[in-house]
């Protein structure tokens, strides 16, 4: 870690002129000290660490030390990770801080800017065109919604094709997967015509396919309302509800078979069961449903793109996007862009740290080194 | 109201067509009728601006016959399927097994690879396009120029751009995986553990013979899911390299949504996606019937 | 502003007024708007706004207010005689079109004294709006029926992203304060998916009135039935497009003599030459004194380039690069007509880039990429999605580059202290024939999709956004070149050092035929040459391939006619 920040430290000050120099082991100075940064990065820290994670080590050896250096391992190995994850994100918070010309300077890489500029932050909400309020509340609104129909629906249908037994079953699993097997992109010109609702169009086109949605006739779901984007969800028939569905339907299947049978014996219904004995269990499974779910439709783009022409009911993503082409030709606005995937990104990723405890409620110490 | 008294079997079947009852409803009116349409226009000439007309074979003649591009299309996302899904599986699972521990701090260390996931796909995409920029960008800059190790020219390279959107695929959607292991970890019963440990297993034993026969169905899950969704590779593509260079990124659906928006082929294209179906439905089936005898579910032998 | 009880009918009358619903969240943003929207309502309904003046001077309003009237009034009372022609205007028995023309001579009449209302508002806001909401409420309730009823024209478009306050602030007013009784509806979508979206709306059965449309892509829509000819809108409108537009503008917008689109931008300069002065005076060439040949390009390409230790640390020039990103489509098409060719026929049925003249294109180009740059391999990863050539220009690693006009707004916002130059492309010296000259085989126009319900009124806006006084607002904004001649002369690019140098550049530009196989032709001649870039090809089996190819794709559109 410390050897880490030493070597970013090298990178950021010292430039391309330390890299180039040759050395007498036949390798470049950059790769040499490639080499000792890493292991020095190795032996410092789990060293360091494992003395940091307990202040008093009696002595050397023993199973404490190893389970000590097993944590700091672990420790080292999450850093390491996270340097890797997280480069991106902080070029993306570094250039929400830049101004624009700074983000397209190469020569010397500017990976800081010179001066926060924190006004970037305001500034996007301050566009005429995107009431950015609004745009949180839309998406949300849509988000709320789908997170409740994702969940409850997937445990729901879930359960039937993981736990009760049923002719075709099967089969009908597999045509569960296979809303997931058609490309997006041709799939919405069908689906858009089915909300829109539009029989007439229909009449010369193939054996009018569709004539059942004269169900609909009355009222077109394709005029810029929410409907086609949160009413398929409560039905399990939205683009990533069979995604849902399936890792319920997996999880269920690795619940004792006693405890489901006990229910069985004791008489309760199926419902009871699945209420009170299954669904108790499967809190992480749900929860990561829940992240997926809330992810999915936080970040949902094409969808809404097509369904919601208004600007009053674009979601964020697509907000986003309008950073990006300006005068037809794909300017990019950098600062803005990132400033605004930050904002975007953030209630994300704090709703995600009070989720993910659940994950990890159950777990027992004896469970940490699986 | 008394129920008649069914056996055991048949009372279970209507219970399992109960619960999966709203997934029947949604499938016929929201999914059936688009994907019934999608094959239905493979077999026609369309442009979607004017009505379609039959045309028979005619589309799946000309792909199977006369058509390199989309031999070429379909081998781009074979290979990439075969990069990306073992990485998928073998990557998110190490990281749930590292993070799934009671340390102190390890919940920030699970958002920070969460994070990638959640960032928005329009912002990830030209981050990463500037990361791994061959030229200018933040990878080369912090191993060529300051380290003097070379770096591969992702996205350029005919041969490097494919690992290119791997990787940027791997980061970005590696916390899904992440996620259904840790979620798939807690169901692990700790006395498996301690019964092992009694054993005199180690570690690695217990890797091997409790963790993942008990993962088993979300290692399957990962996989299937990974085959359906990176055979519609689509959106880094388009958004990166628009199929070059030298058509090494000409993914299968890229492919198909030029046919479809680019060349007004609507029909040819639908025929297109009508074949990707049956590949990915088939490839889904197989891996449904091989996991049969690999994977371990908590089921009565019946 | 909030609409607190004693103006409780008053919310109610403005909601009726506006008319499309969604807007009036807008409305309570800030007083900025507020005003903007003020002078929206008071131009648009010009007749009210003489109403305004009538209960004004009759002092209607509740006494307290009266008394902070007091300046605006004054102004209103000098529009009394505009009275008159509001309650002629009020007469129903008139048959509706005639009520409209009425209604224009109204605007014309009062927008001056409109605006001078809200000059005097800037500084006693708060008293202004009260009076004329107040006042603008009452007859508008009684105006509205009066008038035709109101349109709503969808109009999706690409280009109005965040930073593009154009659209709200001038064209949609100025266009409503024309046609009182059309509300625009502004619906962006994406670029990238604007076909998508267009074509999925179409199958849907719900189209927008207006699309912003590439030229490149009319005859695709046109031959197919996808666009709505208009034809009978110019005819009845009585305009002479030759007169209104760029010779070489258009044309583009029709297929088989039919016109479907007006343009909306110049794009013959979709193609021009940009130089980075400090490095041209760096390397002792002047810097005012651009390459107009090949010969010259290649001389002072080769001197800007900087080698160290095999490697190029700067480059002159990449010939290839088109635009932005790889289209090494757009680099054969562009540097075909410098080098005195073309690319079809005038009825787009044949092709002509097959010839000695093509050949010279695609060779020069290939030998330019091992002269200047030692190897595709060196520069291709400069020619991204993310535009990384045009980062290197900036930061001094890139002496020249191709691109169009829009480079120049971009330039200035990315890279304010770049000291750069702008000209035509060079042209061949070796081929006598050759010229400075320029292909224009695409650009964005507007045109109204199948399946538009309010043909009318969309062609207005449609006219309004091309020929009209939206175009200048647009484009100017952008300092990008209009299509319309006039307007590039307009006083709001003359703060563009570089402005006059552009627009030299546009007479050079010629019209090439645009086939409705466009987009598949381009597509293979991007990847066409760029396996000949990368070595698996020679120029002569490329320019053979391209044009058997593209022989082929038109053979067989015109024989599925």
């Amino acid at each position: 870690m410390i050897a880490t920040l030493l070597w970013l430290g090298l990178v950021v000050f010292g430039g391309r002129a330390i890299g180039d120099q040759p050395t007498p082991l036949g390798v470049t100075s950059g790769e040499l000290l490639w080499t000792i940064v890493i292991a020095a990065n190795w032996i410092l820290d789990i060293s360091g660490l494992a003395w940091l994670a307990s202040p008093r080590i009696p002595r050397w050896g023993g199973p404490r030390l190893q389970r000590r250096l097993a944590s700091a391992i672990r420790y080292q190995l999450m850093i390491g990770i996270s340097v890797l994850a997280l480069i991106p994100i902080f070029w993306m918070v570094s250039t929400s801080l830049k101004t624009l010309p700074e983000t397209y300077e190469v020569e010397p890489y500017l990976l800081l800017p010179r001066e926060p500029q924190w006004g970037n932050y305001p500034f996007l909400f301050t566009f005429e065109r995107f009431n950015v309020l609004q745009l949180f509340k839309n998406t949300s609104l849509m988000t709320v919604f789908n997170l409740v129909a994702n969940v409850g629906i997937a445990a729901f249908v879930g359960y039937g094709f993981a736990r009760l037994r049923f002719p075709g079953r099967n089969l009908l699993f597999l045509l569960v997967l296979s809303s997931l097997m058609v490309p997006f992109i041709v799939r919405i010109i069908p689906l858009f015509v089915l909300f829109s609702g539009n029989t007439y169009i229909l009449q010369d086109q193939l054996g009018q396919v569709f004539s059942w949605t004269i169900f609909f006739e009355s009222r077109s779901w394709a005029q810029n309302t929410y409907l086609p984007l949160v009413v398929p969800e409560f039905f399990g028939a939205a683009g990533s509800s069979a995604l849902y569905i399936f890792i319920m339907r997996q999880y269920f299947l690795t619940i004792p078979h006693e405890l489901i049978e006990a229910g069985r014996v004791d008489g309760a219904s199926e419902f009871a069961i699945w209420r009170r004995i299954v669904l108790p269990q499967a809190t992480p499974a749900m929860v990561a449903v829940a992240i997926l779910s809330l992810q999915g439709s936080w970040g949902a783009f094409i969808e809404p793109l097509i369904f919601l022409r208004k600007v009053d009911l674009h979601t964020l993503s697509i907000w986003l996007s309008s950073f990006r082409s300006v005068q037809g030709e794909s300017v990019i606005q950098w600062q803005y862009g990132m400033a605004g995937g930050v904002l975007v990104t953030l209630p994300v990723f704090i709703l995600f740290l009070l989720f993910q405890r659940y994950f990890i409620a159950g777990i027992s110490l004896s469970g940490i080194k699986g | 109201m008394r129920a008649p008294r069914w056996t055991i079997g048949r009372r279970e079947a209507v219970w399992g067509f109960v619960f999966i009852s709203p997934w029947v409803l949604g499938f016929v009116v929201f999914s059936l009728g688009p994907t019934v349409a999608i094959i239905a226009w493979g077999f026609t000439e369309y442009d979607i601006l004017q009505a379609p007309k039959f045309a028979g074979l005619e589309n799946y003649v000309e792909i199977f016959t006369d058509d390199e591009k989309f031999l070429k299309s379909l081998a781009n996302t074979a290979i990439y399927v075969g990069l990306l899904v073992p990485c998928q599986v073998v990557i998110g699972f190490l990281l749930a097994v590292l993070v799934n521990t009671k340390l102190p701090l390890a919940s920030i260390f699970r958002a920070f690879y969460f994070l990638p996931t959640i960032m928005p796909l329009v912002v990830a995409s030209i981050v990463w396009a500037w990361v791994l920029q061959p030229e200018l960008g933040l990878l080369k800059f912090l191993l060529e120029d300051t380290m003097g190790i070379p770096t591969p020219r992702f996205m350029v390279d005919e041969y490097w751009s494919k690992p290119g959107i791997v990787i940027l695929t791997v980061w970005s959607s590696i916390g899904v995986q992440m996620i259904l292991f840790l979620a798939a970890l807690q169901a692990v019963p700790p006395h498996l553990y301690e019964a092992a440990e009694i054993d005199g297993a180690g570690p690695l034993r217990k890797m091997l013979h409790v963790t993942i026969p008990l993962v088993s169905p979300t290692i399957f899950l990962v996989i299937i899911i990974g085959i359906i969704n990176s055979f519609q590779v689509f959106t880094t593509a388009f958004v990166l390299t628009q199929g070059g260079p030298l058509d090494s990124t000409l993914f299968y659906v890229l492919y198909l949504w030029r046919k479809a928006f680019v060349s007004f082929e609507f029909g040819y294209a639908s025929a297109l996606a009508t074949i990707l179906f049956f590949i990915i439905m088939c490839l889904t089936a197989l891996s449904f019937w091989v996991s049969r005898r690999l994977v371990h579910y908590e089921q009565p032998e019946s | 502003m909030s609409f607190s009880t004693p103006h409780g009918s008053l919310a109610h009358s403005v909601e009726r007024m506006r008319r499309a619903e969604g807007e009036v969240i807008e409305m309570g943003k800030n007083s900025q708007v507020s005003r903007r929207r003020l002078l929206r309502m008071a131009g648009g309904l010009g007749a009210s706004v003489a109403g305004v003046a009538a209960l004004a001077a009759c002092g209607e309003a509740e006494p307290q207010i009266i008394t902070k009237e007091v300046p605006v009034e004054t102004t209103v009372i000098k529009e009394v005689p505009v009275e008159k022609i509001v309650r002629e205007t009020e007469v129903r028995e008139v048959p509706v079109d005639r009520i409209v023309t009425q209604e224009k001579v109204v605007t014309q009449q009062v927008e001056v004294p409109v605006e001078r209302v809200v000059t005097q508002v800037v500084e006693r806001e708060k008293v202004v709006e009260k009076v004329v909401e107040k006042v603008v409420t009452r007859e508008v309730v009684k105006e509205v029926p009066a008038m035709r009823e109101t349109v709503n024209v969808r109009w999706q478009e690409v280009w109005a992203d965040a930073f593009q306050p154009t659209v709200e602030e001038k064209m949609i007013p100025g266009f409503e304060a024309q046609f009182p009784y059309i509300n625009i509806v502004n619906e962006r979508i994406e670029e990238a998916q604007m076909y998508e979206i267009y074509l999925t709306q179409i199958a849907g059965g719900d189209p927008p009135d207006v699309i912003q449309i590439q030229e490149s892509r009319v005859p695709q829509f046109a031959a197919r039935g996808g666009i709505i000819p208009l034809d009978a809108f110019i005819g009845k409108a009585g305009l002479n497009l030759a007169d209104i537009f760029y010779a070489g503008e258009w044309p583009k917008g029709s297929w088989l003599g039919v016109q479907y689109t007006l343009p909306l931008d110049n794009t013959g300069a979709w193609y021009l030459f940009w130089w980075n002065k400090d490095t041209f005076e760096e390397v002792g060439l002047d810097p005012d004194t651009p390459p107009t040949t090949w010969t010259e390009l290649e001389e002072m390409a080769l001197k800007t380039t900087v080698r160290e230790g095999g490697e190029i640390t700067r480059h002159g020039m990449f010939v290839p690069e088109m635009i932005k990103g790889a289209r090494t489509d757009a680099s054969f098409k562009g540097w075909q007509f410098p080098a005195g060719g073309h690319m079809f026929t005038e009825d787009a049925k044949s092709v002509l880039f097959d010839d000695a003249i093509g050949q010279r294109n695609v060779s020069w180009q290939l030998d330019m990429v091992q002269k200047l740059n030692d190897g595709w391999d060196n520069i291709q990863g400069y020619m991204d999605a993310v535009g990384a050539s045009r980062t290197a220009f900036y930061n001094g690693l890139l002496t020249m580059r191709v691109e169009g006009v829009w480079f120049l707004g971009v330039m200035r916002r990315d890279a304010p202290d770049i000291n750069a130059g702008v000209t035509h492309m060079p042209y061949d010296d070796t081929n006598p024939n050759a010229r400075p000259r320029s292909i224009s085989d695409d650009g964005w126009s507007y045109g109204m999709p199948k399946g538009a319900q309010n043909l009318e009124e969309g062609w207005e806006w449609l006219r309004y956004l091309t020929a009209g006084e939206g175009n200048l607002a647009f484009m100017g904004n952008l300092k990008r070149p209009s299509s319309v001649p006039k307007y590039n002369d307009d006083p709001l690019y003359q703060s563009e050092p570089l402005w006059n140098d552009l627009k030299s550049v546009l007479p050079l530009v010629e019209a090439s035929p645009i086939t409705p196989v466009n987009p598949d032709i381009d597509q293979v001649l991007k990847d066409e040459m760029e396996l000949m870039m990368a070595g698996k090809q020679s120029p002569e089996e490329t320019l053979a391939s391209m044009a058997g190819q593209t022989r082929e794709l038109l053979d067989e559109f015109f024989a599925s006619l």
